[in-house]
């Protein structure tokens, strides 16, 4: 029996060589500048595919952003599941709820609506806060207390807010007192121009009653010195 | 090879980290990246003496991480341009640095 080599390949017959080596594919040259070719991503060129879960979650992230007077923008550094639990029931307390969505869900979600400003911010590590009542100080205090998230930016009531600006609205008074104070100071200045008004004619009324006082007196001297 | 650089971070031999960042500038974005990858608890279980310090501008500057070691040597990343793998593999590099010296000057 004839022993046969399977470990080394037969070299093919030269005419079949020539023939594969003709027909080998051949990249066409790629005439960009490296700079672009290494910056451009390949995979956002591909057509997008629909996802349903996406549009799913999107929808609900949208229902909760829109039905919210409060949404605030932050960044999470490091927070695992625990912690978020324990912040979760801190804001509970507030009525306010803590939210994780993934980016591209946000992405679909703030699409062409009043939320679009945020688009800049997001990113995956983010962690949104939403309430019903714009309670800003509450909030503040929570976030500072927790220490791992910061604060980027905001939404209350329907304004746009950066860190200082909310800051700045926590420490400002509630809508009743802040018309309390309007129309005081409204009174103030109606009351003033009145005190002004009628100030000449006290004074004349007085400096007349003293010359009055004074006349009577010196009437008196007289007499009694004669 | 930037899976297992993000394996190995640790933070060993560094005593506090600072962080600015400007989170309208979309340079921005690896950076924080790179700094929610070093703060996570497994990673500050290796040094719970190491201080972290975050400061959100809002002026529009360029994002920056200065990394201080025990021994007043100082990393700082100007990261407008840089990737997160690459301050997370230039971060381990150096750490394992650290360690080789330390294992090698000590008793």
């Amino acid at each position: 029996m004839k022993a046969v080599n399977t470990r080394m390949k037969k070299p093919m017959h030269i005419m079949r060589a020539k023939l594969m080596k003709l027909t080998e594919y051949e990249k066409p040259k790629d005439l960009r500048p490296m700079a672009e070719t290494c910056t451009v991503f390949l995979r956002s060129l591909e057509a997008k595919i629909d996802n349903p879960t996406q549009t799913f979650y999107a929808k609900m992230c949208r229902r909760s952003l829109e039905s919210s007077k409060l949404v605030a923008v932050f960044h999470n550094e490091g927070m695992d599941a625990e912690d978020t639990i324990r912040l979760r029931r801190r804001l509970m307390k507030h009525n306010m709820d803590v939210k994780i969505w993934g980016m591209q869900v946000v992405q679909e979600a703030i699409h062409e609506t009043k939320f679009r400003h945020f688009e800049d911010i997001l990113h995956r590590f983010n962690l949104y806060v939403i309430s019903e009542e714009p309670a800003v100080l509450e909030l503040l205090k929570v976030a500072k207390r927790s220490g791992r998230i910061h604060l980027l930016g905001g939404l209350v009531e329907d304004r746009f807010m950066s860190p200082k600006q909310m800051q700045e609205y926590s420490l400002s008074p509630s809508l009743e007192v802040a018309r309390g104070q309007l129309a005081g100071i409204l009174n103030s200045s109606l009351s003033r121009t009145h005190s002004l008004l009628q100030s000449n004619q006290q004074n004349l009324a007085t400096n007349l009653e003293q010359l009055a006082k004074g006349k009577v007196n010196t009437d008196g001297k007289e007499e009694t010195e004669v | 090879m930037a899976k297992r650089a993000f394996e190995q971070v640790s933070l060993q031999f560094v005593k506090q980290i600072r962080l600015q960042f400007c989170p309208w500038e979309k340079s921005a974005k690896e950076t924080r990246s790179f700094f929610s990858i070093i703060a996570t608890n497994k990673v500050r279980e290796t040094n719970p003496n190491c201080k972290f310090k975050t400061e959100v501008k809002h002026d529009g500057s360029t994002p920056q991480v200065l990394i201080e070691f025990d021994d007043g040597k100082k990393l700082l990343f100007k990261s407008e341009h840089l990737m997160c793998k690459e301050m997370v593999q230039k971060f381990t590099a150096i750490q394992q640095q650290k360690v080789a010296g330390a294992v090698n000057g000590g008793p």
